[in-house]
C-alpha cells in the first residue's frame, strides 16, 4: 500500500472534508492522508514562507507533515484539522529558531553570520520569483519575535477568526490578540518606511 | 484638548481598529480626533498601510512536486504506519509463513525425540526381561541368576541343617502352616542374617566337619554381605521383586510348597492370578490365566509369564493339583 495510491479515488477523497479525512487516516487509510496532504500544502508551505522565509519554507513543509502524520493518533477532533494542523506548524516554527539560537550560542559569531546569510538573505533568483515586495516582507519577518509569527500569519494572512487561533495554539484569545497587535506593531515598525517610499507619502 | 493622550500609539487600539472591533463610541471618537491629530493620522495609516503591503506581498508558490515529495517521504521514512504493508522490508505475509514454517520445524523434531525415545526405553526395558523368563530350567539367565544371588544368603544357609528331621527349608520352617495357603517369598528383603545366626547357634548339633563349615561360611558371610549388597543394588535396579502366594484350588487339602520361589524369573509385569495344573511330581503340566481377560494382553507377554510359570517346582505329592498362583 503507497500513499500514491490515492489516483484511484481522488473523486471521492476529493468530495470529503478535513474531519472526514482525518478520521479515515486516523484508521490507517493512508491514502486519506495523502489526500490531506495535497489538500493543505500550499496553505502550510505560504505559512512557512511568511514565518521563515522562502528558502527554508519546503523544508518546513515537510516537517510539518510529517509530524502530522506521527501525531495522527494524537489528533482527537477537539479542533478543526487546518487549526491542528497550524498548532504543528507553530511548533516546527518555534523548534526550528530554538534550535538555530542553539547553534549560535554554541559556536562563533562566524558560523552565526552564515546561518544568517543562508537562512535569511534571500538571493538574487528569490527576489525575481517572490516579487520585491517579498524580499521585504522576508526580511521584516526576521526581525519579528517568533512566537508571534504564526498568529501574525493566521490573522492577515489566513484571515481567520481570533477564536480559532485560540484553539489552534491553545491560548486564551485575550492573549492571542496581545500577541497579534504587537506584531502588527513589528509588522508596521518595519514597513512603514518601505511602504513611505513607495507610496510617496508626504 | 485630547486628554485620554493619543489612541493610536496604543499598538491595541489601532489592531481593534484594523479588526473592526471598536464600539461605536470609541470609533466616533477617534474619528474626531484624527481629524486634528497629525500623529494618530500617521500611525493609523501606516498600520493599515504596513497590513495591506503584508497581506498582498508575493509569496513564491510552493513547487508543484512538493506535495508528492512528502508524500514519498512519509512512505520512507514511516513504514510502519501502514497498516497491513511491509515492514522492515519483509512482507508480512510472508513473515507468516516463515514463522509457520519454523513452528512445523520445531514441532516435527520434538514428535520425532520423542518418538526415539519411546523406542530406546522398550528396548532397555525388554530385553533384561525376555533373557530372564526364557532359559531353560537347567541353565538359569544371568537375570535368574541375579535373584538367586539375592536371595542366596537366606536359602543357601539352611542346606547344611536339611539333614536335621525337620527336612524344612528356612522359609518353610518359618512360617506356621496357613490353613490352605503358604507364602514363598521371593523377596531379597528378608533378612539373611539370622538364618546363618541359627546355624552357627547350634553347634551342639553338628559335627565338627559342620561346625568347621559354619565358621568357614561366619567368614564368608562377609563376603556374602557384600555379595548381597550388591545384589540389593541389583534389585533396585532389576525389576521390583514379586511376592508368590499359592493357594489351592481343588479343596483337596493345603497347596503344595513351592519349591524354587526366588529362582523363577517373575516379575512385576507378571502379575496376576494363574492357574496352574501341577503334576504329581510338582511339575506344572498346565498354566492358564485365573482371569479370562488376562487373554487379551499381549501373546509375547503371556507367554513369557507362561514360560516363567512353568519353572515353578512345587513339593510332590501323591496326587497332581490345581492351583491358583497369585503374583503381586
Amino acid at each position: 500500500m503507497s500513499l500514491d495510491e490515492t489516483r484511484p479515488s481522488p473523486k471521492t477523497l476529493e468530495g470529503l472534508s478535513d474531519e472526514e479525512l482525518m478520521s479515515r487516516a486516523r484508521e490507517g487509510d493512508a491514502a486519506a492522508f495523502g489526500e490531506f496532504v495535497r489538500r493543505h500544502t500550499p496553505a502550510v508551505h505560504r505559512w512557512m514562507a511568511r514565518s521563515v522565509g522562502e528558502n527554508e519554507a519546503e523544508d518546513l513543509t515537510q516537517e510539518v507533515f510529517l509530524k502530522a502524520y506521527r501525531g495522527l493518533v494524537r489528533f482527537r477532533g477537539e479542533a478543526p484539522p487546518r487549526a491542528w494542523l497550524a498548532s504543528i506548524a507553530d511548533n516546527a516554527v518555534k523548534n526550528r529558531y530554538r534550535s538555530l539560537a542553539r547553534f549560535r550560542r554554541i559556536f562563533s559569531p562566524v558560523a552565526a553570520q552564515a546561518v544568517e546569510v543562508s537562512s535569511g538573505a534571500a538571493g538574487p533568483e528569490e527576489n525575481a520569483r517572490a516579487g520585491e515586495s517579498g524580499h521585504f516582507v522576508a526580511e521584516a519577518l526576521k526581525r519579528i519575535p517568533v512566537a508571534f509569527r504564526m498568529p501574525v500569519v493566521l490573522r492577515d494572512l489566513e484571515e481567520w477568526s481570533y477564536e480559532e487561533i485560540a484553539l489552534s495554539l491553545k491560548l486564551p484569545v485575550g492573549t492571542v490578540k496581545s500577541r497579534i497587535a504587537r506584531g502588527r506593531g513589528r509588522l508596521r515598525a518595519i514597513l512603514a518606511p518601505l511602504v513611505r517610499d513607495a507610496k510617496g507619502t508626504p | 484638548m485630547s486628554g485620554i493622550a493619543h489612541p493610536a500609539r496604543s499598538l491595541a487600539f489601532l489592531s481593534r481598529l484594523h479588526d473592526g472591533e471598536l464600539s461605536a463610541a470609541e470609533r466616533a471618537h477617534f474619528e474626531s480626533h484624527r481629524a486634528h491629530c497629525a500623529e494618530c493620522r500617521k500611525a493609523a495609516s501606516e498600520f493599515e498601510a504596513a497590513l495591506a503591503f503584508y497581506r498582498t506581498a508575493g509569496t513564491a508558490a510552493p513547487p508543484s512536486d512538493l506535495a508528492a515529495r512528502i508524500l514519498r517521504r512519509l512512505e520512507t521514512s514511516n513504514p510502519r504506519r501502514s497498516p497491513f504493508g511491509v515492514v522492515f522490508g519483509i512482507d508480512l505475509k510472508w513473515a507468516g509463513a516463515f514463522t509457520a514454517a519454523i513452528i512445523g520445524v520445531i514441532l516435527g523434531f520434538s514428535i520425532l525425540e520423542r518418538r526415539q525415545q519411546a523406542r530406546q526405553i522398550r528396548v532397555s526395558f525388554v530385553r533384561p526381561t525376555a533373557a530372564a523368563s526364557r532359559p531353560q530350567p537347567a541353565k538359569p539367565s544371568p537375570l535368574a541368576k541375579r535373584e538367586t544371588g539375592a536371595t542366596a544368603p537366606r536359602q543357601e544357609p539352611p542346606r547344611p541343617a536339611k539333614a536335621s528331621p525337620g527336612g524344612a527349608t528356612a522359609a518353610g520352617a518359618a512360617a506356621p502352616p496357613a490353613p490352605a495357603a503358604r507364602k514363598v517369598e521371593a523377596k531379597a528383603a528378608a533378612p539373611p542374617v539370622p538364618a546363618a545366626d541359627r546355624t552357627a547357634a547350634t553347634p551342639t548339633a553338628m559335627p565338627p566337619a559342620a561346625e568347621a563349615a559354619a565358621v568357614k561360611e561366619k567368614k564368608i558371610r562377609g563376603l556374602d554381605e557384600v555379595r548381597r549388597d550388591a545384589a540389593a543394588a541389583q534389585a533396585v535396579l532389576a525389576p521390583a521383586p514379586v511376592r508368590i502366594t499359592v493357594t489351592a484350588l481343588d479343596g483337596d487339602g493345603e497347596a503344595p510348597r513351592l519349591r524354587n520361589g526366588a529362582a523363577i524369573g517373575l516379575q512385576s509385569r507378571d502379575r496376576g492370578r494363574y492357574v496352574l495344573v501341577v503334576g504329581a511330581d510338582g511339575v506344572p503340566a498346565e498354566v492358564g490365566p485365573f482371569e479370562p481377560e488376562r487373554k487379551e494382553s499381549g501373546a509375547a507377554l503371556a507367554k513369557l509369564t507362561r514360560e516363567a510359570l512353568q519353572e515353578m517346582r512345587f513339593v510332590p505329592g501323591p496326587r497332581p493339583r490345581r492351583l491358583l498362583v497369585r503374583i503381586e
